[in-house]
């Protein structure tokens, strides 16, 4: 999407870091943004990230169940921890082809 | 981008020229070429399609473009592998993907190609809008559904299988 700003997202707590999280076709067009800069908690996972995402965007809750996570550029299937500096990817299903 | 094994994996944004590629992978010691493209389809069971247009996450998705290749490496004895996709927008009848490769004898090539360009469907994450008179809408592939049990599994929580095994 041509001209997706980008968009923070921070909590007010004890912040240990910044990840980047990436937007992409449906998920982007719905949320209106490409990139999100998340501020992480202690402890926060790939989940907690995906959960504040939703939080900040409820539109994307429509197609939550049908994305993946991939954490620099690795699915994930299961939580995993994030540190500062990780890029998080939203992947809504992939049509290439 | 050329990696290790002198594989070719490369996301353009123009027309994709059957010729190079073919040429990027022959090689003297190679006696089969096999090649596939998928071009665009100008209907979506009723619907005209106008056109598509296609956005790719560069970076992991070249990635993922060298793991399969890897893959296929460990599978069948190959001599050189090229995968090229395009994006943006791509006209109804025009190329949106070629998978080139060559080895000595032509099964291992031929079974490759297939390979290929499934796994590049199930966890490459390149996506496509259909673009029709009235509407659009995003596609999803079904090896990429089917792989991931995404209907029934939220995302990032666990459970799924790994879109990344191969």
């Amino acid at each position: 999407m041509e001209g997706s700003q980008q968009e923070y997202v921070g909590s007010g707590k004890e912040k240990v870091g910044e990840v980047q999280a990436l937007l992409f076709a449906k998920a982007q067009e719905l949320a209106g943004v490409s990139q999100i800069t998340l501020e992480i908690q202690k402890g926060w996972t790939t989940a907690n990230c995906f959960e504040a995402v939703m939080t900040k965007y409820p539109a994307l809750k429509a197609i939550r169940s049908c994305m993946m996570v991939a954490l620099n550029h690795d699915y994930v299937t299961e939580p995993v921890a994030v540190k500062d500096g990780d890029e998080l990817a939203l992947i809504p299903p992939i049509s290439g082809g | 981008m050329v990696g290790d094994d002198g594989d070719v994996v490369e996301i353009v944004e123009e027309v994709i020229d059957l010729k190079k590629y073919v040429d990027v992978v022959r090689d003297d010691g190679a006696g089969a070429i096999a090649t596939f493209l998928g071009t665009t389809r100008d209907m979506f069971e009723d619907k005209r399609v106008l056109e598509l247009r296609y956005e790719a996450y560069h970076a992991m998705a070249l990635e993922h473009l060298r793991r399969i290749c890897k893959v296929a490496r460990s599978r069948w004895a190959l001599t050189r592998i090229a995968i090229v996709h395009r994006i943006g927008v791509v006209g109804v009848g025009e190329e949106s993907v070629l998978v080139a490769v060559s080895s000595v004898h032509r099964k291992e090539s031929l079974h490759a190609c297939e390979f290929l360009i499934d796994e590049l469907k199930a966890s490459v994450p390149i996506w496509k809008k259909e673009v029709y008179e009235t509407g659009d809408a995003w596609k999803q592939n079904s090896e990429f559904l089917s792989r991931n049990s995404l209907v029934t599994t939220p995302a990032a929580v666990g459970g799924a299988s790994d879109v990344a095994r191969v």
